[in-house]
């Protein structure tokens, strides 16, 4: 007997020890939010505080709805339905069957239904259209964003969450639909605003509007701004359009990109605002797709528009809506996904609170005050939940020095006039910035750039000077582009955990011997090397005379490397589906040059002749860099600063 | 939920038949190793396995065998008197899946033994002698319907004679929501002879139920089947079976399972109705182990690996 109980427990603890073995450990960066996010600079009202309006709600729909009560016996506007056959399709005619079974309709017939929160008053308010992504088909998508629908009606917006179900579930290439949809919504609103007798009546301000779209909705909404400027569907142009809304801002939440392309090519989007955001821990949309978006909105003219990007680790793909939850991959999220990593839903929908807000606040209702919280997010550090956030931006005012897509010099930068130069660097290639995703790109350039600043040899304290990157300008694009006190150095930078060897001390002249400054120095050689020391680097610029100032970067946000993390539960998993555990995505530093000015007051902007990195601050490191150039931004968007 | 009914359905109509017959003075069929040869999975589910799928479903129901790559290798003992090797391999070529099959089987006999019950294996007597049988197959979906069919020759050597003859298998199967039903006629040929005596092929006629994969929560899974098998020289043997599986990762499955069917009740030894089992898979690849005890003498114990 005591020889069977042996075997059962070896056989038990045997099932335990292998089941366990199976699951990954929580992976997570280390958290340095409470140094980052330590102060509360902006003075502004809380964005995510419930503004003074009483807020009613109503539905408006087909009045028909099979499967939804509101739409069926609680509208309070009745609409028409519109014909998309030309935008969507079922895969088969059989599942086209089905789901007509199921709504009631097809693709020919489809209802304007949406549920709508508004602020009691006489108006006019601006208009934001939300609009889910894919999911479930059965398990309704639209309630899901009633937090911000409540939020911002109390805020003075009128917000429709616009019913899009009978587009989710088993089809794909159909975002062109949805984007056509949420302009068809909007033709109904401007029905609504000019019925009389009717709730809406003149009531809402068709020139401020805001489309608002979360996943497959949220590549949605740039589809809607590029057909709200068309006259014809790009891939059938027998479908017309009559759009031309004041759509001026558009938000995208863990938005996919790239399963629609007008007549082939990616949506190009221009002249509008546009924020967005996405989760690092997102288990559907695995890569931040929306990057991709975000470098092909472009600004032309005079017109005051930005754009902005934000990474927020250990956010997920469902929890801003609050129907889907945590279950990025279905209802047994938990056996492909690790969730112990996820931040709470309602902080995660809280930060989107913040940004939304703010970001509606400043492009639709002129609230500048909010504007530096897209410059640099260490100025609201009181409001944010307490994680982590990378973020991008740019303002309509940037002129760009090398945005890396232009050629295939990597001595020529985006315009005539601008020479970059390298010294002492150990890697300096240009290439496409990767997304984690195997095989994919944010289709834009980058240059990196490693530096090794140890002389090779037994003598490890032996340093060379320090290794740079510089962009000359010429005379004349400095004038052309009236560079001064009131302009700015703008460039986004990420450390990589990678290092170059050390240099050859014959390659390096002014090789010098110097103590250990607290830091090891570079480490062994290989670019694979794990690297985990801080980095910095300066910023130098160089005036007409010759005069030199530098500034830490760190000073103008945080420079982190790559914030790791492992979204599934199964050990190896991610490392075998993604080349990296980490997501690229880059920091955007806004410099002022008056800030060189305040360190030594003999630098003249005005003649400004080159600007560049130096490195050193830390002995050995890589950095991957983009959108580098000079700016005007409005003053509000850089007060107040971060010291 | 209505997968659920539907299999608690057919083991409800089967269950007044499970268990142990009264004794039956049944014919015995031939060759053997088309009795005793059974998918290890489908040991532990009472046998109810003509809706099952994956490569050893040529030995149940040829219309299940799957359109892509799949390999089974198994073996058994029958207490420690008998030893049966299966090998079944799919793959798809166009519309079709096609699969062959091998089954060999090592056993002793008794002069005069022929044809032999498979509950005897479990008691080896003084001839050597070997049962092998080697198939063919090949389905396809039509209408909705798959529907398969598979060749075979099988053979059983005593002392060095050899008594075999060809049969040919037809299945049909067809998902119905989240219940998957099958049907299958086997071993359809003429009878086999040897030392003057003969003995029918066991033709059978086999319908089941299987349903789909029924969540228990987020960790644990459970799989139903029921079935009825109506062999030549038999009465009616209703079966059936339940799987539960605890996935703790996606890929990784631990499975339990336990069945019941109706055996014949003469004999000594004889089969007995209970059957259990338990499986570990990582994603394609998987071990199968069953158990079925054996009423007199011995027991069966069933080892195989599945990739899929």
């Amino acid at each position: 007997m005591a020889g069977h109980r042996w075997t059962r427990w070896c056989t038990a603890v045997a099932g335990v020890v292998l089941a366990a073995g199976c699951v990954q450990p929580l992976r997570l960066a280390r958290d340095d939010s409470n140094a980052v996010l330590g102060r509360q600079l902006l003075t502004a009202p809380h964005p995510a505080e419930r503004g003074p309006f009483p807020v009613h709600t109503l539905f408006y729909g087909s009045g028909t709805d099979r499967r939804r009560a509101e739409f069926r016996d609680s509208v309070s506007i009745r609409t028409g339905s519109v014909d998309g056959s030309k935008l969507a399709s079922a895969p088969t005619p059989a599942l086209g069957r089905e789901r007509k079974e199921y709504w009631g309709f097809g693709f020919d017939a489809m209802p304007i239904n949406g549920r709508v929160w508004y602020p009691e008053g006489i108006g006019p308010f601006p208009l934001v259209l939300v609009v889910h992504g894919n999911h479930n088909m059965k398990d309704f998508s639209d309630p899901g964003y009633a937090y911000l629908g409540s939020l911002l009606a109390s805020r003075g917006y009128i917000v429709a969450s616009v019913d899009m179900n009978f587009l989710n579930g088993n089809i794909r290439g159909e975002n062109d639909a949805r984007g056509w949809m949420l302009l068809k919504h909007l033709e109904a609103w401007r029905q609504f605003a000019d019925s009389a007798g009717g709730p809406f009546h003149q009531k809402v301000d068709l020139e401020r509007i805001a489309l608002m779209g979360h996943s497959r909705g949220g590549e949605a909404v740039a589809v809607a701004g590029l057909f709200n400027r068309l006259t014809h569907y790009p891939d059938d142009a027998t479908l017309t359009f009559h759009f031309g809304f004041g759509i001026r801002s558009l938000v995208a939440i863990a938005p996919v990109d790239g399963q629609y392309e007008p007549v082939g090519q990616p949506t190009p989007l221009s002249n509008v605002n546009y924020l967005v955001v996405h989760g690092s821990h997102d288990g559907d949309v695995s890569s931040f797709s929306g990057l991709r978006q975000y470098e092909r909105v472009w600004f032309t003219g005079d017109g005051h528009w930005f754009k902005a990007a934000v990474y927020m680790y250990r956010a997920n793909h469902g929890q801003w809506n609050t129907v889907w939850g945590s279950r990025d991959a279905g209802p047994r999220s938990a056996r492909f996904l690790d969730l112990r990593g996820l931040i709470p839903a309602e902080e995660q929908r809280r930060f989107l609170e913040v940004y939304v807000g703010a970001f509606l606040d400043a492009t639709l209702r002129g609230r500048d005050e909010y504007l530096p919280i897209f410059r640099d997010h260490r100025v609201i550090g009181g409001w944010l939940p307490r994680t982590m956030y990378l973020t991008r931006f740019e303002e309509s005012g940037f002129r760009a020095l090398a945005r890396y897509n232009e050629d295939v010099d990597v001595t020529t930068g985006a315009v005539p006039g601008v020479t970059l130069r390298g010294d002492s660097l150990g890697t300096w290639r240009e290439g496409r910035l990767p997304l984690r995703s195997r095989n994919s790109t944010v289709g834009h350039g980058a240059v990196w750039l490693g530096w090794n600043n140890r002389i090779a040899g037994d003598d490890t304290t032996r340093r060379g000077t320090p290794a740079a990157y510089t962009f000359s300008l010429s005379d004349s694009l400095r004038a052309a582009w009236d560079v001064g006190p009131a302009s700015a150095i703008v460039l986004s930078l990420a450390p990589i955990n990678q290092t170059p060897p050390p240099r050859k001390a014959a390659s390096d002249s002014g090789a010098t011997r110097r103590p250990e400054a607290g830091r090891s120095p570079g480490r062994r050689s290989g670019s694979a090397d794990r690297d985990t020391l801080p980095v910095d680097l300066s910023v130098v610029v160089t005036d007409g005379r010759g005069v030199e100032v530098r500034l830490p970067l760190s000073r103008y946000g945080p420079v982190r490397r790559p914030l790791e993390m492992t979204v599934y539960r199964r050990r190896g998993l991610d490392a075998s589906r993604f080349p990296t555990l980490y997501e690229l995505m880059l920091q955007t530093y806004v410099i002022p040059l008056s800030d060189f000015v305040s360190l030594d007051s003999g630098f003249d902007p005005g003649t400004l002749r080159s600007l560049g990195l130096r490195f050193d601050r830390a002995v050995a490191g890589t950095v991957v860099v983009t959108d580098v150039g000079l700016s005007r931004p409005r003053p509000a968007f850089l007060s107040p600063e971060v010291r | 939920m209505t997968s659920v009914r539907w299999a608690l359905a057919l083991v409800l109509v089967g269950a007044p038949g499970i268990g142990i017959a009264p004794g039956m003075a049944a014919q015995e069929t031939a060759p053997l190793v088309l009795r005793a040869a059974t998918s290890v999975r489908g040991a532990g589910f009472g046998r109810a396995w003509t809706a099952a799928s994956g490569p050893d479903m040529i030995f149940h129901n040829p219309a299940q065998m799957p359109a892509r790559s799949g390999h089974s290798l198994s073996v058994s003992r029958f207490g420690a008197a008998a030893t049966l090797g299966m090998l079944a391999t799919s793959t798809s070529a166009g519309r079709f899946a096609l699969g062959i099959g091998v089954a060999w089987l090592d056993h002793g006999t008794f002069p005069g033994g022929f044809p032999v019950r498979p509950a005897e294996l479990t008691v080896r007597g003084p001839l050597d002698a070997t049962s092998f049988a080697a198939s063919a197959a090949v389905a396809t979906t039509l209408l909705g319907v798959r529907a398969g069919a598979a060749i075979r020759y099988a053979e059983d050597r005593v002392d060095g004679e050899r008594s075999g003859k060809a049969s040919v298998d037809i299945g049909l199967a067809r998902s119905l929501g989240r219940v998957t039903v099958g049907l299958a006629a086997q071993h359809l040929g003429s009878d086999i002879s040897r030392d003057g005596t003969v003995a029918d092929q066991p033709a059978r006629l086999s319908a089941s139920a299987m349903t789909g994969v029924i969540p228990l929560g987020v960790w644990f899974d459970l799989v139903l089947a029921a079935g009825v098998t109506w062999e030549w020289h038999r009465d009616l043997s209703p079966g059936g079976g339940a799987e539960i599986a605890w996935v703790p990762v996606q890929g990784w499955t631990f499975a339990a399972r336990a069945g019941v069917r109706r055996v014949e009740g003469d004999g000594s030894p004889a089969e007995h109705p209970l059957s259990a089992g338990a499986s570990f898979g990582v994603d394609r690849f998987w071990l199968d182990y069953a158990f079925e005890p054996v009423r007199g003498t011995g027991s069966i114990h069933r080892v195989g690996v599945r990739i899929q």
